[in-house]
């Protein structure tokens, strides 16, 4: 059940980001959807599905990007495995805990996406890319209120590392 | 021994969460060697078939967009509507005249100008529609739904209304990805209309892009002079409109001068463009 909700939130993302989000956009910025659920699913699933889950985000943001293939996957992967990682570290039951981590997950890849493209293409505006990473991400994680009821109500009762 | 059993089953339990955590890692970062040409292949035929839904998708927004912005100016409008109908009235005479005008202008223009003859009417212009845009804030490329089926090659440019909107970087068999003169990534050699100095114009934020390397002891250049294309490097034609002036970038110690310029067209506004085939 919960990988047949991911893979079609991830379809309707993938559809909504390349479409309807870029209209609503606001100063070039949109929220990045893609994201949240990777950041989410690390918060709410057990490491293995958590990594797969931002695996098939990331790939799915991937195919609908300029840039390298497997880039935007690679990045989700790590975030996730890392919040994986430290999830027990942080009171994560509450949904201004899971908005502070997709908020801090944002800068992080706002912040290093632009990093890589200033290193690649040496041709970023300071003040857009800084308004980007910040008030992007704040937008990011202000939308991620939604998903999290979604799964509020699909993640499982125990999880895995949580019985070992 | 007991113990020594239990240590083993919990190592094996980590086992199996530890491998299917790390195998998409090294499948993704693995895919991160495919050159680059064939990567971009395999994105945008993975990407085909959701180009109607994105198509429909797009169709809808702008129309809900439209709606919106019409319900409050129809509301402010609708107390004044027979003295709109007389602009309507005045607005018709001006299309016909400037209608006339383009033509003369235009036969003007082609019996006159090298470019209109061996530029224009050399390529042959393609019609597409924007399907979608990127699905990343940080990028700035569209999709379009002609590919090499139509004609398309890569590299070919990409006009939206009479200005420069980017080139084609991927080529699918009835879609395509172009990339817009804002996207970090592009580059395009230019020059300014009125003093002729030459330079690079490059992306790198939505809605402005920068000309660099001009010269910094060359003409003075004031805000609303013109930035066309130049043809150096063979990949744009000459004197294709691109942006205009904003202002100066104070970049001290530099021997190059740099501009902010906002780019003729909204990439954001374009609905359908022009590809000149090679």
């Amino acid at each position: 059940m919960l990988w047949i909700i991911l893979i079609v939130c991830a379809f309707f993302i993938s559809i909504l980001e390349s479409t309807t989000f870029n209209q609503i956009a606001f100063f070039g910025i949109q929220p990045d959807f893609f994201l949240i659920f990777a950041v989410l699913s690390a918060l709410n699933l057990d490491l293995p599905e958590a990594s797969m889950s931002a695996c098939i985000m990331g790939l799915s943001k991937d195919i609908l990007t300029e840039g390298p293939l497997g880039a935007n996957a690679s990045f989700f992967i790590v975030i996730a495995i890392v919040i994986g990682l430290l999830r027990h570290k942080l009171y994560t039951e509450n949904i201004l805990a899971q908005l502070l981590v997709v908020l801090t997950a944002s800068i992080i890849y706002r912040g290093g996406s632009a990093l890589i493209m200033w290193l690649s293409y040496g041709t970023l505006a300071p003040v857009p890319t800084l308004l980007n990473v910040f008030v992007g991400s704040a937008y990011t994680a202000a939308w991620a209120a939604a998903p999290y009821f979604l799964f509020r109500k699909f993640r499982p009762l125990r999880l895995r590392r949580d019985v070992l | 021994m007991k113990t020594r059993r239990n240590n083993k089953k919990r190592k094996k339990r980590l086992l199996l969460i530890f491998l299917p955590t790390v195998i998409p890692l090294i499948v993704c970062l693995s895919l991160l060697a495919i050159p680059s040409k064939i990567s971009d292949h395999i994105k945008i035929t993975v990407s085909r078939p959701l180009s109607p839904i994105q198509k429909a998708s797009l169709t809808a927004g702008s129309a809900v967009k439209k709606a919106f912005r019409w319900i409050p100016h129809s509301w402010r409008l609708s107390s004044n509507v027979s003295e709109l109908e007389e602009d309507v009235f005045i607005l018709e005479n001006v299309v016909v005249a400037q209608k006339a005008t383009i033509d003369r202008l235009e036969t003007e223009l082609a019996s006159v100008t090298e470019y209109y003859k061996e530029g224009v009417l050399g390529q042959k212009p393609l019609l597409a529609n924007v399907v979608a845009y990127d699905a990343s804030d940080q990028r700035r490329s569209i999709l379009i739904d002609i590919g090499s089926l139509h004609g398309v090659t890569e590299n070919s440019v990409v006009i939206a209304d009479a200005a420069l909107l980017g080139k084609i970087s991927t080529v699918g068999n009835s879609t395509s990805r172009v990339i817009l003169i804002t996207d970090p990534s592009s580059k395009v050699p230019a020059r300014i209309l009125e003093t002729d100095d030459i330079g690079m114009v490059e992306g790198g934020s939505p809605a402005e892009c920068r000309l660099k390397y001009l010269p910094r002891w060359g003409q003075k250049v004031e805000k609303g002079y013109k930035v066309v294309s130049s043809s150096i490097g063979g990949v744009f034609p000459d004197s294709l409109p691109i942006a205009t002036v904003v202002e100066g970038i104070d970049n001290k110690g530099s021997s190059y001068r740099t501009l902010k310029l906002k780019p003729r067209v909204n990439p954001a506004d374009v609905k359908t463009v022009m590809v000149l085939k090679k």
